[in-house]
């Protein structure tokens, strides 16, 4: 191949200079978002273990309802405990200037110093006070985003009963990273972010001790009991002896934080998978812009290409010239973006650490990262651009030389043209645009699927907001047809609670249920498990399954799906549970989609195995024309009562409203943005061609503002077809996404808003005629008689 | 048929060019006038000024200096969108090479010259289709250019600027791209187009044996007339 044919394709390419920077552009930001999400999460991965190391996180923690401290002293002496922190974790609500009854998890701690597990690291101030019991420690990123400072003046409200309190220490704490929810409760509270709106404050554990003690029993207790291990021991063995050490007082549930942490890797890697198939759109998108581009470039340069033929050079010469050149820009372009995308991923991650309270490591990311980079970007215009330039082969150098289109024209009425006829349309501007369309098929397709995928994920996105929160508030009114939940600060029996409940006119009936920790050996394995057991008949509560069926003899248990799947358990797998002194087996009859990650048990069979009536909380159901809210204040108000929560209030939402607008507008953006370069380039390539037809009309007398509607005509229909095929797609990319969902919500289900539709297709529209806008610009220039006079009309 | 009214009136018309740091002088004060219901010829060789002469009575381009009056109108002070509205209303254009919508049929080419115009759908079919009728091809009514010959084509061009019914029909080089048999027989319809409909016609054209047909032939060279003549005269 000579230099001078080169040098000859590089001015024709370069003669669309603004489409191929545009093309470009898009690859560029594909391999820099590839490179960049690349470059966060193995931060992210060494940067979370180096702040479970810094912050002292607890390898094993226990929740129990109440333990004395004194029971539990021993705990420090067992081989292989590093280190031990107890503490009183309750929910309540803190009022401060703009922000009355804000949800708050309390902990209650020893004053003086922080925790020896589980640090609070001060940024400001000091810690708690030992002489004065009303001061608090509030975390740093809550404080600084409701401008609460040291000395700042706040009212603490627990177990009903009010009181103030001062900011004296403001602290780091890495306490997001456990699971959003008092593992107490049977539903989850609130979803808890950095932000939000639930306050982690610390306040010394004598105040809680104090609010709560009934009576009977010891004063000194607390409800979480952390433990670190030293390294080589054997965790099973220390975990047994632990729980030996906290018998015979019941616990709720345990939590192996390296579970914790495994599962949020888990969560890292499907997050690996959304980069995949994040970058990969792009990169589809970015094939597009570089087809239409390079179509237009053959097409423009038709005449150029078959002189050259005519000289003798070759079909695949010519081919070869255009694809070296092509593959060289894209070369460059890649090697641009991998060198700022890495640290531009270094320094996004980093960001977002610290506002989690973590501070960035260094990691290295996969040589293989690079070679796809290298590869994809040059590879994806190399394909796309391979197919406009095969049709050189077709150029005979005679027509082309006479300027003559390449292109057939079309013969024969459209398929649009005839459905339009039939509903009605007779409009010329209908006609003219779709027999436009049909003329160049595969520029109206890709401007199609340009705008449907940019559609259908911002559909996706809003449909998974939508999802996530109406699924929730969705299974609960299909399955539970409780009107309040109510936990007790300790497991009450029977006659207890029906002494609690009756003097309440408004309390129709009630359920039992014990939410109980345990261990378990399944397959081998000895494992600590959460057990709820409840009236699995009653009629406050309900299961959907999964698979299998409901308990119907001895013996037989439940589980959610979630659950299964994390520890490979199916229909008809044994399960060997301790209850009281006693080892039972256990047949997998029935799978649940629940809100709950726990196993499920009759409730009369567990207090049987107990020996005991152990009742931690009842589903209540209250008399017709009751108000819930006040029957909630009412029941709350007793002394044995920590919560008591309406159905609504446990339906309200996962993610907070902030949280998911914010998705929602931030895909739907980035899907906006896409489609936006996706119609700019194709339209103003799409004018380019049409400008011949156009300076035609605009002789005949056709006034500009009529040249423009017949643009944004184009632009409409196609949006209309682009909108209805986004619906599919939109489903698609939900379902392709739907595992990482239900790691959040087994029962996540995509909803189908027509108002969000709607919206989307507004939106959609209004970017597509908002990306023709510079060509129609271009319109108003044309010169009448220089394009006439070039003429390429027939 | 020549009548005593004036139609066009060009008065000391002048146009530049700017091409890099060259001034092209494409017309040097050309002065004449063109009667209703008249079949002038302009002729002149390449770069004599006569397309640049035919885009300022067809008002797709304005003068730098001088006048062009159309039915009383100064067009050359007219703005871009005023004389788009003036070139819809009375003038049809005819160019070299047909410039027909390869996507549109032969009636649907004729339609799209006046659909702006007429909306209703049944006036606007049978108007083109009268049209067609007039110019002998309204057998091709339903093909697309891609199935005319050149010939066919021209005069499916030649029915979308009389449908119009303007007062002017403007010609760039009619024949131009077509052979010399055809050539004659466009030249003879629109001969006949002009004594039947009484529509003044403009052609610019290379081919002197027009003047044979025209009432008048107007010769330009170097951007100035040096010659007008009256039918069957050549230079």
């Amino acid at each position: 191949m000579t230099g001078t044919l080169l040098q000859k394709t590089r001015k024709e390419i370069f003669s669309q200079r603004g489409k191929v920077i545009s093309s470009l552009t898009l690859v560029f930001i594909g391999v820099f978002c590839y490179v960049a999400f690349s470059a966060m999460l193995p931060v992210m991965r060494v940067s979370v273990d180096a702040t479970y190391e810094t912050y002292a996180s607890p390898d094993f923690m226990v929740v129990a309802y109440s333990v004395p401290r004194d029971h539990i002293s021993g705990i420090g002496s067992i081989d292989g405990v590093e280190g031990v922190a107890s503490r009183y974790h309750v929910f309540g609500e803190v009022s401060f200037p703009g922000h009355d009854k804000n949800p708050a998890d309390i902990y209650g701690i020893d004053p003086g110093s922080s925790p020896d597990v589980f640090k609070l690291i001060l940024s400001e101030g000091t810690y708690l006070d030992p002489l004065n019991n009303r001061t608090i420690l509030v975390e740093r990123s809550f404080a600084s985003s409701n401008g609460l400072v040291i000395g700042s003046e706040m009212t603490v409200s627990v177990f009903g009963i009010e009181f103030d309190v001062e900011v004296v220490g403001i602290v780091n704490s890495i306490e997001h990273l456990l699971p959003h929810r008092n593992p107490k409760q049977l539903i989850d509270a609130p979803s808890r972010a950095t932000f939000s709106s639930i306050a982690p404050i610390w306040i010394d554990i004598s105040v809680l001790q104090e609010l709560s003690y009934t009576g009977t029993g010891e004063k000194d207790i607390v409800n979480e009991i952390l433990v670190r291990f030293e390294p080589g021991y054997n965790q099973t063995t220390i975990t047994n002896l632990i729980l030996a050490e906290i018998a015979p007082y019941p616990i709720v549930t345990t939590l192996g934080v390296s579970d914790l942490r495994s599962s949020e890797l888990q969560r890292f890697e499907i997050a690996d998978e959304a980069i995949f198939l994040f970058s990969g759109l792009i990169f589809t998108v970015a094939s597009f812009v570089v087809y239409t581009t390079v179509s237009r470039i053959i097409q423009s340069n038709s005449r150029a290409i078959g002189i050259t033929k005519s000289l003798g050079y070759s079909d695949s010469a010519i081919q070869r010239a255009y694809l070296i050149l092509l593959g060289i820009l894209a070369l460059i372009t890649t090697l641009i973006a991998i060198p700022i995308g890495e640290p531009g991923g270094r320094a996004i991650v980093s960001e977002i650490l610290i506002m989690f309270s973590m501070n960035a490591q260094t990691a290295a990311i996969s040589p293989t990262v690079y070679i796809v980079a290298l590869v994809v970007g040059p590879g994806s215009v190399l394909a796309a651009a391979y197919f406009p330039t095969r049709k050189i082969v077709g150029y005979e150098p005679i027509r082309a030389i006479r300027g003559s289109m390449m292109e057939k024209g079309y013969v024969g009425e459209t398929i649009l043209e005839k459905i339009g006829r039939r509903i009605g349309i007779r409009g010329y501007g209908f006609k003219y645009v779709v027999r436009s369309m049909s003329l160049n098929k595969t520029r109206a397709a890709l401007l199609i699927v340009g705008i449907s995928l940019g559609a259908g994920v911002a559909f996706m996105g809003t449909s998974i907001v939508s999802g996530y929160n109406t699924s929730l508030s969705s299974y609960m009114n299909q399955y539970e047809q409780w009107d309040l939940l109510v936990d007790f600060k300790a497991p009450l029996n029977l006659s207890q609670v029906e002494s609690l409940f009756s003097p309440i006119s408004s309390i129709a009936a009630y359920e039992p249920y014990l939410k109980l920790g345990t261990s378990a050996i399944i397959s081998g394995d000895e494992k600590l498990v959460s057990l709820l057991c409840i009236n699995t008949l009653g009629t406050l509560h309900h299961f959907k399954f999964e698979s299998g069926r409901e308990i119907e003899s001895a013996h037989e248990i439940l589980v959610d799906v979630t659950l299964a799947n994390s520890m490979g358990i199916d229909l008809n797998s044994k399960l060997n549970l301790t209850l009281g002194n006693s080892t039972i087996a256990f047949t997998l009859v029935g799978i649940v989609s629940s809100p709950l990650d726990v196993f499920y048990i009759e409730f009369a069979e567990a207090m049987d195995y107990l020996g005991q009536e152990m009742i931690s909380g009842v589903f209540v159901k209250v008399t017709e024309g009751s108000n819930p809210d006040v029957v909630a204040e009412t029941v709350f108000a007793l002394d044995d009562v920590e919560n008591s929560m309406t159905k609504s209030q446990a339906s309200s939402g996962v993610l907070s409203e902030s949280q998911g607008t914010a998705i929602a507008v931030g895909m739907a953006g980035i899907a906006m943005a896409l489609l936006l370069a996706v119609v700019w380039n194709i339209v103003s390539i799409s004018t380019s061609e049409r400008t011949p037809e156009l300076a035609q009309l605009e002789a005949l007398g056709w006034p500009r503002n009529s040249l423009t509607r017949l643009l944004i005509l184009e632009v409409l229909i196609v949006s209309f077809f682009g909108i209805i095929i986004s619906i599919p797609i939109g489903y698609l990319f939900t379902g392709l996404l739907d595992n990482f969902m239900k790691t959040y919500i087994p029962f996540y289900t995509p909803s189908f808003d027509f108002v969000m539709f709607l919206s989307i297709g507004t939106l959609t529209i209004f970017t597509a005629i908002l990306a023709s806008i510079p060509a129609a610009r271009k319109l108003r220039s044309i010169d009448i008689n220089r394009v006439i006079r070039e003429r390429l009309m027939t | 048929m020549a009548t005593s009214t004036s139609l066009v009136q060009i008065e000391d018309l002048k146009k530049e060019y700017t091409l890099g740091e060259t001034i092209v002088h494409a017309l040097r004060g050309v002065s004449f006038e063109i009667m209703k219901g008249e079949f002038i010829a302009i002729l002149g060789q390449s770069g004599s000024g006569k397309t640049t002469l035919l885009n300022m009575i067809s008002a797709l381009d304005v003068p730098t200096s001088g006048k062009v009056i159309i039915s009383g109108t100064d067009v050359s002070k007219m703005s871009r969108d005023e004389r788009t509205n003036f070139r819809r209303k009375s003038t049809g254009l005819v160019f070299q090479f047909y410039n027909l919508f390869p996507t549109l049929t032969a009636v649907e080419n004729v339609e799209i010259g006046i659909a702006l115009d007429i909306k209703d759908k049944h006036e606007l079919r049978r108007r083109a289709l009268h049209y067609l009728e007039l110019v002998g091809i309204l057998d091709k009514a339903d093909n697309y250019p891609s199935q005319m010959s050149g010939g066919e084509q021209q005069r499916v061009a030649i029915a979308r600027g009389l449908a119009k019914e303007p007062p002017i029909l403007v010609l760039d080089e009619p024949t131009g791209n077509l052979d010399a048999e055809t050539s004659d027989a466009i030249w003879a319809l629109l001969k006949e187009l002009n004594t039947k409909t009484g529509t003044t016609i403009i052609a610019v054209t290379h081919q002197t044996s027009v003047s044979k047909v025209a009432n008048r032939s107007i010769f330009l060279r170097s951007g100035k007339v040096y010659g007008i003549s009256e039918s069957g005269e050549e230079e």
